[in-house]
């Protein structure tokens, strides 16, 4: 690492997964084995960076990587029932992007919402869906790997 | 596009422990994207070379050499108030410690209102919970019981400008009441990275020896750096929200911003209706 890098890096930024220009269908992002229950991991291969977890239930769900209150990787949280806990202020994030548990507040806020995206596993490996108008995903769309 | 500020603050900035300026030597350092040099003449004053520049104003308060950086080149709006412990034999001097974070310096201040940052981040979920801002300075009020830190805690940290903030903490270790303070400094290097100098002193307790008395400090210093540990695993791994979505469990943090703000613009673009009046959150 050059001193330059150390010290002016860039900073992160959630990615705006419109500009990548990919067309519809499912993007591979990791093997399944990958991925055991109740862990979380970062994908970076993909139009923005995302979460990707296993729940209780075994089922895999994917939200946009960072927290939308103050900004932390979800991916350093921890897996609580089917939902992801973010490791700075413990906001709970569902699959579906709803924010389902605050532990010091006394109401959620409605603007508590952050971007869900389709993971499905196929085969042994886990895709997750991308479309750039943000069509519902279709289960027989083609499969990128 | 990461919204990065476009300058580094205005205020008073610590280059480090007078102790570490002896007569007759000069000392390089990094910040403000410059190389710095600092020399101790032999009257004991202290010159201070920014990249070329020895215009900066140069401050030595409660045991700290500090220089006012000011994008407008003008005198220092404030001093630091005198801390009385910094110059007495009841007191220890400052331990001091130091390590990078490579983010913009502002994460830091977000701290001074997150009071819901303290449980998961911290195991110190806390109990009361103040804010205060007046001028130039923010305070914090807090009561809370810490594992790390100690139990029945009461820690009163204030910011004096964007980058000098010290504590008054008490707390119970080991059964015995234990008076701190602490030093929450910091310089930018770049926009994107910035060093924090803390330090920790502590009221002496009677009939301890000095070697007792500096392995106490030292244990101090370790919990306070691995307190910053946990913040620096979050804020080298996160973005920065500029207008986050909160709760009703969560500080003035909007507020704590907009006080923060004023010193990244110009004296004439300073808005008004800064102040907080001091309440519980």
């Amino acid at each position: 690492m050059t001193d330059q890098e150390l010290i002016a890096p860039e900073l992160p930024e959630q990615k705006d997964p419109a500009i990548s220009g990919l067309e519809t269908g499912w993007y591979k992002v990791a093997n399944s084995e990958a991925i055991a229950s109740k862990q979380a991991i970062q994908i970076n291969d993909f139009p923005t960076q995302i979460v990707v977890w296993r729940g209780e239930d075994s089922v895999l769900r994917g939200l946009d990587l960072y927290c939308k209150h103050m900004g932390a990787s979800l991916a350093c949280g921890e897996v609580d029932e089917n939902s992801i806990r973010c490791p700075f202020h413990a906001w709970r994030w569902a699959g579906d992007g709803q924010c389902d548990q605050i532990p010091y507040a006394k109401k959620i806020p409605t603007k508590a919402v952050t971007r869900s995206w389709e993971v499905s596993e196929d085969d042994g490996m886990v895709y997750v869906w991308f479309d750039k108008d943000q069509k519902p995903a279709d289960p027989d769309g083609k499969k990128f790997n | 596009m990461n919204d990065l500020p476009d300058r580094f603050p205005r205020g008073w900035f610590v280059l480090g422990h007078q102790r570490d300026f002896p007569v007759g030597e000069t000392k390089t350092i990094f910040g403000f994207n410059s190389k710095i040099s600092i020399l101790r003449n032999e009257d004991s004053s202290v010159l201070v070379d920014v990249g070329g520049d020895t215009s900066w104003p140069v401050l030595e308060l409660n045991q700290m050499v500090m220089v006012w950086h000011d994008t407008e080149k003008q005198s220092p709006d404030f001093t630091p108030d005198k801390i009385e412990e910094c110059y007495s034999d009841d007191w220890s001097d400052y331990g001091m410690a130091s390590f990078l974070v490579k983010n913009n310096c502002r994460e830091l201040i977000d701290n001074m209102a997150d009071k819901g940052h303290f449980g998961p981040v911290h195991q110190a979920p806390f109990e009361g919970f103040w804010n205060e801002a007046k001028d130039h300075t923010y305070t914090q009020e807090m009561t809370a019981d810490s594992p790390i830190l100690g139990r029945d805690l009461f820690s009163q940290a204030r910011y004096e400008g964007p980058a000098y903030m010290t504590t008054y903490m008490s707390a119970v270790h080991d059964g015995a009441k234990v008076e701190s303070r602490l030093l929450v400094s910091h310089i930018p290097l770049t926009l994107t990275s910035f060093v924090i100098n803390f330090g920790v002193m502590v009221k002496k307790v009677p009939g301890m020896s000095s070697e007792d008395e500096a392995a106490f400090i030292q244990g101090y210093v370790d919990a306070n750096n691995f307190a910053f540990g946990q913040d620096v695993a979050i804020w080298e791994n996160k973005i920065y929200i500029p207008d986050p979505v909160v709760c009703d469990g969560d500080g003035p943090l909007h507020k704590l911003r907009k006080w923060y703000g004023q010193f990244l613009v110009n004296r004439a673009d300073i808005p008004s209706g800064l102040d907080l009046e001091k309440r519980e959150f």
